[in-house]
């Protein structure tokens, strides 16, 4: 057994190299393809945006991408975009500092322990998705009862909306963003709860426009933030980051943003967006991907 | 420690479950992204997160099989904690959950064998009914159809059935996923070992289609078999009646084996899905089958193929499978056998707030035709299920899954009861426990040998004798768990758990009776008054950096048998004792790191504490001095699709035989390649 503890010790202690200390570039992570949220590629052929619009998203990472990338390039702050990983990773990263920020969370009780936050800089809207042929009336939460509901596995709508589901609601949890919508489109699910906007999106990708719809009223509202790691090499680049954005906040920059990205959603091709969008985002260059 | 105590923990346990928890946030879910969170069926008959899950199971994802660079599903297992893995010898292997092989001990040989482990692919059981076990060699399953093996540690009689008594291993096997691939996998090493795996998968417009086929060839690490006459290692043609039996027709063929495989399937996320597989399997090989007077080993041949068709509507799933073939053991005509093995099932998943409900109804038929059981015999069961989860808070789930299982033989019905509660005390700590019963099938040789043999030229004649009423092995465990995640891919596990089996079985010599001048021996195979009780420990410790990540686990048990037998002579007298064919601590350590892009190595080591097997027929001992296996794999991907590996094997202090009176295992060192195509 004395055996077992050193090679334990010693398998343990290999590759532990001490990391460069120097904070050199914030590195920034958030989800692959997030849409409008963040991604990393544009939205290819099979998008909702028509091509006019998708083409004006070029050289641009999403609404908090956006806003993370503007915050970086006002403050002269270096920054580096690492590479797609699963979530967990991305999670297990930042905490681990690792990676510096997270461009693009949900606002939870254990994330708030591990993590720093920015104010909220968007709303998101969380939507029922239905059958376009089995539509029904929702007002209010206790419409759904005795429906069957689908949800994605631990994924939260805020406390209120998350008591009555569970006190009164028949939910099944899935993995996989697209069982949501496969299941709802198999009819082995009345509704689907998710994001309004990025459902649209992906049950476009999934070529279920003319089967499922999204529901008019919001089951809820939850804001997303910018998370900070608190293990950060560069923490002082942090505190600018957040102060920068804070300012954003004020002077209408990230309004700016979400305007844009909300009028390429909501806006038929060819309406007016957002005021001064695009002047945002000629400032915006060189991103490199890690 | 006394039985009291862990009740008391449970019932404290079960009563801190009903009460009234904070809704628990989860600290990982994703966006839109994957969470990457490991989920398994296998615990709740539903996909639930690993972590979340009510009993002891551990998982084995097929990343982690590749990256250790095990060459069989056993190999593999040492992964895993709680799971004790023997080799008898090149890639053949016993594997038992948490213990018991040799309790009590002094029973027969093939009593060694695992018999309270239930093996399924798929859902499909895998077992031996003839004479109980699990036929490792014969798998249908090559390592790269393993999309992953869940394990679960204790009784799962209540969710899976007969022989589920001391766990259960599930191979989950991968269905193709691309529009259109191909990979083959090449491997190579000492001992004359060679691995040959290829595969191809489409998807067909709803449909996904993939076929698999692997041939494997070892050669043993000698060509001497254990003698009990002589008490050593002689060649073949040394050991007694091996003129006229001829049992070792390749002494130098540790393992021979060749399966295909076909899978249809479409997406279980439709209303109506199906789930088609075919496959066939033929392989030789070395191992300990049915007991010989003269040498432990027998070489086995197995050729068997097997359906098995998943159709789901909704919430109603129904299951059909079939499998058929011959196993031999050469040199021992009496011991073949042609086998039948049906399974049937109809269940649904009923839903409601807080409430899962899941009835069911199980048919299972086996048949096997063999002279040493007196032609074609069956063993059928009809079994009714029952499971119910109960979440009365977000942070705390109750579970009762019942089963009653009515079998022709024995003509007693057997229920099986799993009671189960979990409790998050926070988001990152789940604090479980259980009662859990389970038992053993009947087998064939069991309950329906029923032999007389004349010894020419004496007026002597022996029987040897089943009992068709024979009471079946059970299995109650207690458990107490407590799973804690101390940040993101860092988490343990402790878990406590008294096991209690009776009820074992045996052949007992009642002696000679002389009438007539004619003396008769009988042989009558009867329940043994030995109870045996095993108290354990299981820590399992996961910890993980960008680069690197360890897993080190560790098993320490104490099993007590009362009423331990001296002999298999009647009358039996007995004994109190500490039965010692368990290692009193067994476990292991895995450990990967990522040490450049296109480079990765994996260390694993697997411990097994001395111990000692005992059995009576042929009467014998063997001590077994602690042993450390080490398995070093360095991987290299060479360019997308391409990549290649070596790895050096059976690394040990150690290098006696593992198992009773079977080969020296020596090292093995592997050279594969992996190739992959997408279209």
């Amino acid at each position: 057994m004395k055996l077992f503890g050193w090679i334990v010790i010693l398998l343990t202690a290999l590759p532990c190299a001490a990391d460069d200390q120097v904070c050199e570039t914030l590195k920034i992570s958030g989800g692959t393809h997030w849409f409008p949220f963040f991604f990393r590629e544009l939205p290819t052929e099979d998008s909702l945006l028509p091509s006019d619009q998708r083409d004006r998203l070029q050289g641009r990472n999403g609404i908090l991408g956006d806003i993370v990338l503007l915050a970086a390039k006002r403050a002269n702050i270096p920054v580096i975009i690492t590479e797609p990983k699963p979530w967990r990773r991305i999670l297990f990263d930042l905490s681990q500092g690792q990676t510096d920020v997270l461009a693009g969370a949900l606002k939870t009780e254990e994330r708030a322990e591990l993590f720093s936050f920015s104010d909220a800089v968007y709303y998101s809207e969380f939507r029922l998705f239905v059958r376009r042929d089995k539509q029904f009336t929702f007002h209010q939460l206790s419409d759904l009862k005795h429906r069957n509901g689908v949800k994605l596995g631990g994924m939260s709508f805020g406390q209120t909306v998350d008591s009555y589901i569970f006190d009164n609601l028949i939910m099944e949890e899935v993995s996989e963003t697209a069982s949501l919508f496969r299941m709802l489109e198999a009819k082995r699910a009345d509704y689907a709860i998710f994001h309004l906007n990025s459902g649209l999106e992906i049950i476009h990708q999934l070529a279920m426009d003319q089967t499922l719809v999204a529901l008019p009223n919001a089951v809820a509202k939850e804001p997303i933030f910018v998370a900070f790691s608190r293990r950060s090499r560069c923490s002082a680049q942090i505190s600018i980051l957040q102060e920068e954005i804070r300012h954003m906040l004020g002077d209408g920059s990230v309004a700016g943003i979400t305007d844009f990205y909300n009028s390429l959603i909501q806006l038929p091709p060819g309406a007016q967006l957002g005021k001064d969008a695009n002047s945002y985002y000629a400032s915006l260059f060189g991103i490199r991907v890690q | 420690m006394k039985i009291p105590d862990l009740k008391r923990v449970m019932t404290g346990l079960l009563a801190l479950v009903v009460s009234q928890g904070a809704i628990a946030d989860n600290l990982f879910y994703g966006i839109n992204d994957e969470s990457s969170r490991i989920t398994t069926v296998s615990a709740s008959k539903h996909d639930e997160d690993l972590f979340a899950s009510p009993l002891s199971i551990s998982v084995l994802t097929a990343e982690r099989i590749k990256n250790s660079g095990a060459t069989s599903v056993p190999e593999a297992l040492r992964l895993l904690p709680g799971v004790l893995v023997r080799e008898q010898t090149n890639g053949v292997y016993e594997v038992h959950l948490r213990g018991l092989e040799n309790a009590p001990e002094g029973n027969s040989l093939t009593t060694l064998n695992s018999r309270l482990t239930l093996l399924m692919i798929d859902n499909r059981i895998v077992y031996d009914y003839f004479d109980g076990g699990l036929f490792w060699q014969s798998l249908p399953v090559g390592m790269d159809d393993i999309a992953r093996i869940e394990v679960i540690r204790g009784p799962a009689s209540a969710l899976y059935g007969s022989n589920a008594a001391q766990g259960v291993i599930h191979i989950i096997t991968k269905r193709a996923a691309n529009s259109g691939y191909a990979s083959a996998s090449v491997k190579a090493g000492t001992s004359n070992s060679s691995d040959l795996h290829a595969e191809a998968g489409t998807r067909l417009g709803e449909h996904a289609l993939r076929v698999s086929g692997f041939t494997n060839q070892r050669d043993r690490f000698q060509e001497t078999y254990y003698s009990f006459s002589d008490g050593r290692y002689v060649a073949a043609s040394e050991l007694p009646n091996s003129d006229s039996f001829k049992p070792y027709p390749d002494p130098n063929q540790a393992l021979k084996s060749n399966a295909i495989s076909l899978n249809l399937n479409n997406s279980p996320e439709s209303q109506w899905h199906y789930d088609i597989s075919l496959n066939h399997q033929d392989s030789e090989s070395h191992r300990i089958y049915i007991s010989s007077e003269d040498s432990p080993f027998t070489y086995n041949t197995s050729e068997t193929s097997a359906m098995n068709a998943l159709l789901a509507y909704g919430n109603l799933q129904t299951r059909i499978s079939h499998q058929w073939g011959e196993n031999s053991a050469e040199g021992f005509p009496d011991f073949n056998s042609d086998m039948r093995l049906t399974q049937a099932s109809l269940e649904y998943s009923f839903r409601l707030p807080k409430w899962l409900i899941q009835p069911g109804i199980y048919r299972e038929e086996a048949s096997y035709d063999s002279p040493f059981i007196g032609g074609k015999r069956d063993l059928n069961t009809t079994a009714y299920m029952l499971r119910t989860e109960f979440t009365p808070t977000p942070a705390s789930r109750l579970i009762a899954a019942l089963r009653l299982d009515d079998y022709n033989v024995p003509s007693e019905n057997y229920p099986s009861v799993q009671l189960l509660g979990s409790y998050k005390l926070t988001h990152d700590t789940l604090l479980r426990g259980g009662v859990m019963t389970a038992h053993r099938s009947a087998f064939m040789v069991t309950h329906y040998l029923d032999l007389t043999f004349d010894y020419p030229g004496q007026a002597l004649s022996a029987l040897v004798k089943g009992d068709p009423q024979g009471k079946l092995t059970q299995v109650k465990t207690y458990e107490v768990a407590l799973r804690k995640q101390l940040s993101f891919n860092h988490w343990f596990e402790v878990e406590l758990f008294r096991t209690e089996a009776d009820d074992f079985l045996g052949s007992v010599n009642e002696g000679l009776v002389t009438e007539n001048g004619f003396t008769t021996s009988t042989i009558q195979i009867q329940s043994l008054p030995s109870q045996v009780t095993q108290h354990g420990l299981t820590l399992n410790w996961l910890y993980e950096q960008a680069q690197w990540d360890l897993n080190v686990f560790l098993t320490g048990q104490q099993t007590r048998v009362e009423s331990q037998i001296e002999s298999l002579n009647a009358p039996l007298t007995t004994y109190d004792t500490t039965n010692r064919g368990t290692p009193a601590v067994y476990g292991g350590l895995d450990f990967n790191w990522r040490a450049a892009p296109t480079w990765f190595l994996n260390t694993n080591l697997y411990y097994l504490d001395d111990h000692e097997l005992r059995v009576s027929r042929p009467i014998s001992q063997i001590d077994f001095s602690s042993r450390l296996v080490a398995n070093v794999t360095l991987r290299h991907d060479f360019w997308d699709g391409v990549s290649g590996y070596i790895s050096a094997r059976n690394l040990s202090n150690n290098q006696d035989p593992q198992y009773f009176y079977t080969d020296g295992i020596d090292p093995l060192y592997m050279i594969g390649v992996d190739l992959t195509w997408i279209r």
